[in-house]
């Protein structure tokens, strides 16, 4: 029933497609939350192509909301919401308005039970997310050999560049923005080239 | 970025239903809404400014459009000032107080009537901005008893953030100066357009301090435009028939029986997808899964599209759009309890609703439920649900 992807796919969907006030769920095991966010806030600035704020809600909504008022990155990855009750979740609808600063939206990563709450007590802010509730596959992360090559070879003839070449333009901070790129380096276990794109 | 990404970034950016109304209408994207209420609050407001007028209507329905557009067609006019204000922008609904309306529709007259005032004026607009804003007071402390102490500092807060119900009189005596002064100086009549206020989640917030405030300001001379959550004529039934005013419903559109809804939906993808890249299968299939509700329409487009790019199409089909569908009603269906299902198979079989408890009344709020008004009242189940509900039905029965 769920929308499951891995988090590679989860980027690919939706980081290039930001263009506008667009906001979305990711939900997550409680204990991979940290992990995820981690993982997130080195590679969503490279797939989003924009700068991005990690905003923490553990001091209450209003906080955030005031957080998030005074940043000024365009994008925002939102978390520790999860011992938010229902009155913090009702307040965070109420003040949807201030979500919305005019240029891209944001992510919100939940574990399951927040997401419940936030389902039941933001309906204004749930209306904007639409399809975007994803819950991450974990598993799923991993390709095997065989899935690797076979996803290489597919970026490979898409672009008619070679592994080498991909390398080389990471290396030259000259990589082109697409999402793929982003994908192809991680599958070449060289994730640590896409730090040197920011 | 290569031209395929920048050509997704577009078509997703034409289908933005998220973002200020404004920028839409700008964009020349918008497409007069069929049995559209605004026509006739603009004509009512036209003839009488200083009246008070209602708008409901469900999440997602295109109540700030709608009141952006009349905002600019009252503007039109040229004896009519009308002022836009989202509230929730300005103050903390989910705290709101009784006397905030007020105090912010003071701070707008303080801005029209600018810095050149007479000193009446002056303390009036002061009154204005303590009550809006909170202020210090130093109380002298008894000289006699500890005149070396300094005097005594009490902080009083502003209704924007919190109440202060004593000082109404006296807002309610300086919101009138200003009114009366600002009506002379533009020689126009002021309305008020408040919005955001439908998302107050407790309907009695909204008439002890929304509705309230509103029908203080209008004694002025000053008429209002509120919007209000789909719940209330339901919850405040007895309330809104007795006050002096008009009050409107926005309904979702009835894409299944009615001609003038469908084109509408038609006109939407005409002036956001000239070149068709969503195909016209793909488009009836949308615009009925849609329900009828405008921001579940964007919704969908955009996770059509989003799957296109993911499946390296060139075109959104048919296949991208029953993938979209079936997303958007995942997330619908999250949190939905057995009561909750029980009452979406009963409006299925039944083919009717009468919306009395706080459960029946979140199903309407949430889009669960859609409320048709033309050509007749109807109320369905959300059509993304229907094949979900009907399958939990038969799990259920074979339980």
């Amino acid at each position: 029933m769920d929308n499951l992807f891995s988090l590679d796919e989860f980027l690919q969907r939706n980081g290039g497609l930001l263009d506008s006030n667009i906001w979305m769920v990711l939900v997550v095991d409680i204990n991979d939350i940290e992990l995820t966010v981690t993982d997130l806030r080195d590679t969503l600035e490279i797939f989003s192509e924009c700068s991005t704020g990690t905003i923490s809600g553990e001091s209450g909504v209003r906080n955030l909301i005031n957080q998030i008022k005074e940043a000024s990155e365009e994008y925002f990855l939102l978390w520790k919401l999860d011992d938010w009750d229902n009155n913090e979740w009702k307040i965070f609808d109420a003040l949807r308005s201030r979500l919305d600063k005019g240029n891209k939206g944001g992510l919100l990563v939940l574990s399951e039970q927040a997401n419940n709450l936030m389902i039941h007590n933001a309906p204004n802010f749930v209306s904007w997310l639409g399809a975007r509730i994803y819950y991450l596959h974990k598993d799923a992360e991993i390709l095997s050999d065989e899935e690797c090559d076979r996803r290489l070879a597919t970026l490979q003839e898409w672009t008619g560049k070679t592994n080498d070449d991909v390398i080389a333009l990471a290396e030259n901070r000259q990589l082109p923005t697409d999402p793929e790129y982003g994908e192809w380096l991680i599958l070449l276990n060289r994730g640590d080239l896409l730090e040197r794109q920011k | 970025m290569s031209d395929r990404l920048k050509f997704f970034r577009r078509l997703m950016s034409a289908f933005e239903g998220t973002s200020n109304p404004q920028r839409a209408v700008e964009r020349g994207f918008y497409v007069n809404l069929p049995n559209n209420p605004i026509g006739e609050i603009t004509g009512r407001v036209a003839l009488r400014p200083s009246s008070v007028h209602l708008l409901f209507g469900g999440i997602g329905s295109g109540k700030t459009t709608q009141l952006l557009l009349t905002q600019q067609a009252l503007n039109e006019l040229e004896d009519i000032k009308a002022i836009y204000v989202d509230v929730s922008l300005v103050t903390d609904i989910s705290d709101l107080k009784s006397g905030a309306l007020i105090a912010i529709a003071g701070l707008e007259l303080i801005n029209i009537l600018g810095s050149s005032s007479s000193s009446d004026l002056k303390n009036f607009k002061e009154i204005i901005k303590k009550a809006a804003y909170g202020y210090t007071e130093y109380i002298p402390i008894d000289m006699t008893a500890m005149s070396w102490s300094k005097p005594r500092e009490v902080n009083y807060k502003g209704l924007i953030s919190t109440e202060n119900r004593e000082n109404r009189e006296s807002i309610s005596l300086a919101f009138s100066a200003l009114s009366q002064a600002a009506i002379s100086t533009t020689k126009k009549e002021i309305i008020f357009l408040f919005d955001g206020l439908d998302r107050l989640s407790k309907s009695k917030t909204f008439i002890n301090s929304a509705l309230d405030d509103v029908i203080e300001i209008n004694k002025t001379g000053v008429g209002s435009i509120l919007v209000g959550s789909i719940v209330i004529p339901y919850s405040e039934r007895a309330y809104i028939a007795e006050i002096t005013g008009y009050s409107y419903f926005l309904p979702y559109l009835d894409v299944l029986e009615n001609v003038e809804a469908k084109q509408f939906f038609i006109e939407i993808f005409k002036v956001r997808d000239p070149e068709n890249f969503i195909d016209q299968d793909a488009r009836e299939l949308l615009i009925f899964h849609s329900g009828g509700v405008l921001r579940d329409l964007m919704s969908l487009c955009q996770a059509s599209i989003e799957e296109a790019y993911m499946d390296g199409s060139e075109l959104i089909t048919v296949q991208h759009a029953n993938q979209a569908i079936l997303a958007l009603a995942r997330s619908k269906v999250i949190g939905l309890t057995d009561a909750n299902i029980n009452t979406l198979r009963k409006v299925m079989t039944e083919k009717s609703f009468s919306p009395r408890t706080s459960e029946d009344f979140d199903l309407l709020l949430t889009g669960h439920i859609l409320e048709y008004r033309y050509p007749r009242q109807r109320f369905v189940v959300h059509p993304i649900l229907v094949p979900l509900i009907e399958s939990m039905a038969v799990s259920l029965t074979n339980g």
